[in-house]
This record gives C-alpha cells, structure tokens and sequence, in this order.
C-alpha cells in the first residue's frame, strides 16, 4: 500500500470515529435535554447517512444524497396530508 | 370454509413466491417499482383539489428515482440496456467530478433545511456540515 492511500485510509477511520463521536454526542443530547425519539432518529439516521457515503466510494454521495431528498420529499407530502375527518383520504 | 381458507393460502404463498423471485432477480428495479406504487398511492387517495399541491415534491422523488438508476452499476439479469442508454449511463459514471463533488455540495443547503424545519439546531446542523466537509476533503 503507497503512502498516500495510507493516508486516505487513516483519513477514512477518522471520518468514521467523528460520525460515531456524533452519534453518541447526539444520544446524550437526547438524553439530558429529552429529545424525542422522532428527533434522534432524523439526527443519527443523517450521521450513519454520512458513514454510508463513505463505504459506497464514487457513487455514494450521488446515491445517498438521492435517498435523502426522497426520504425529505416523502416526509413533506406525508406532512401536508389534510383530511376532512381522520382517514377519509383512505377509502380502507 | 376450509376450502376458501386453502384457496387464499394457495393464493398468498403464489404472491410471497413472486415477490421473493423479483426481489432475487430484479431487486433494484422491484423497488424502484414499490416506490413508485406509494407514490401512486398518496396522490391518488388526495382529495381532487389538493392533487397539484406538493407536485414539485412528486417530481424530485421520480428524478432521484432516474439519477439513482444511472450510478447503478449493476446490471439486469432478464433485460438487455438499449446501447444509447448504456453509452449516457457509463458517461455519466465516469464523470467522477460530478457524481461526487456536486451532490456532497447540494447535501448542505438540504440539511440545513432538515435541520431547520425539525428544530434541530445549529449544532446538529455544524455536525453534519463538518462531516460533509470531512468526506469532500476525502
């Protein structure tokens, strides 16, 4: 191994020990301050989102940046989802 | 009634079957298909004056849908890509540039706003932004 992909393999396990380091930092904020489940989740699912970048190579930033902005675009239909009564939009 | 019973079992194991084969054969594509399905799904059970609403969202969920299938590098096992599409989908593969650099740049303004409407905070927002910069220097 050529020092230089030494380098971007030591470079490669700090990335993965900041996103672990946040998302422990992200759990004991949740914690202490009594986040709720709903925002922990949105927060360590963007750091593994970052992990997952990582261990994909060229196409990940690309792939994954996709799957956010449909996740985002499903949440905000979902959210501005207006029914006349609970679950009339749903003929079931 | 045990006859109906066997009927639907007979009936839900043929539907199990099917759905594992796509998913060992064409998994990428089944999915594709699903998420299109919920698409459908949500928009048809909208109220008929709420259907143009959101239509910006629709439109970047089959976009991300198309970009998606073109980084994919593998490759269909029943159907053969028409040679045009293979030629603008190894292009598109092989601009690295761009397939790296430039979504890792549209992943800030899209986190800001994630963190924005949760109330997630300047923190978390920085975090992520550190980590971006991290991967982009990578």
């Amino acid at each position: 191994m050529s020092e230089h992909q030494n380098h971007l393999a030591k470079f490669g396990t700090a990335i993965y020990f900041a996103i672990l380091a946040n998302i422990t930092l992200a759990v004991l904020k949740a914690i202490v301050m009594g986040n709720s489940r709903e925002k922990l989740s949105v927060e360590t699912g963007m750091f593994i989102l970052k992990g997952a970048i990582v261990v994909s190579g060229k196409t990940g930033p690309m792939v994954y940046f996709c799957l956010l902005l449909q996740l985002y675009c499903f949440a905000g239909i979902i959210a501005r989802r207006f029914d006349s009564r609970p679950g009339s939009t749903f003929s079931l | 009634m045990i006859y109906l019973v066997l009927t639907l079992f007979v009936i839900v194991i043929f539907i199990v079957q099917q759905f594992v084969d796509s998913m060992i054969q064409e998994c990428d594509y089944v999915t594709d298909g699903f998420i299109m399905m919920i698409l459908a799904f949500l928009w048809l059970t909208k109220p008929g004056h709420q259907r143009k609403n959101d239509y910006w969202a629709y439109i970047l969920i089959v976009v991300c849908v198309k970009v998606s299938y073109f980084v994919d590098r593998e490759r269909s096992m029943n159907f053969e890509v028409e040679a045009s599409l293979a030629q603008l989908r190894s292009w598109f593969q092989s601009e690295v540039h761009f397939i790296t650099l430039v979504p890792l740049a549209l992943l800030v303004p899209l986190e800001w706003k994630i963190s924005d409407k949760q109330g997630l905070g300047y923190l978390h927002f920085f975090q992520c932004f550190g980590l971006t910069a991290a991967i982009f220097a990578y």
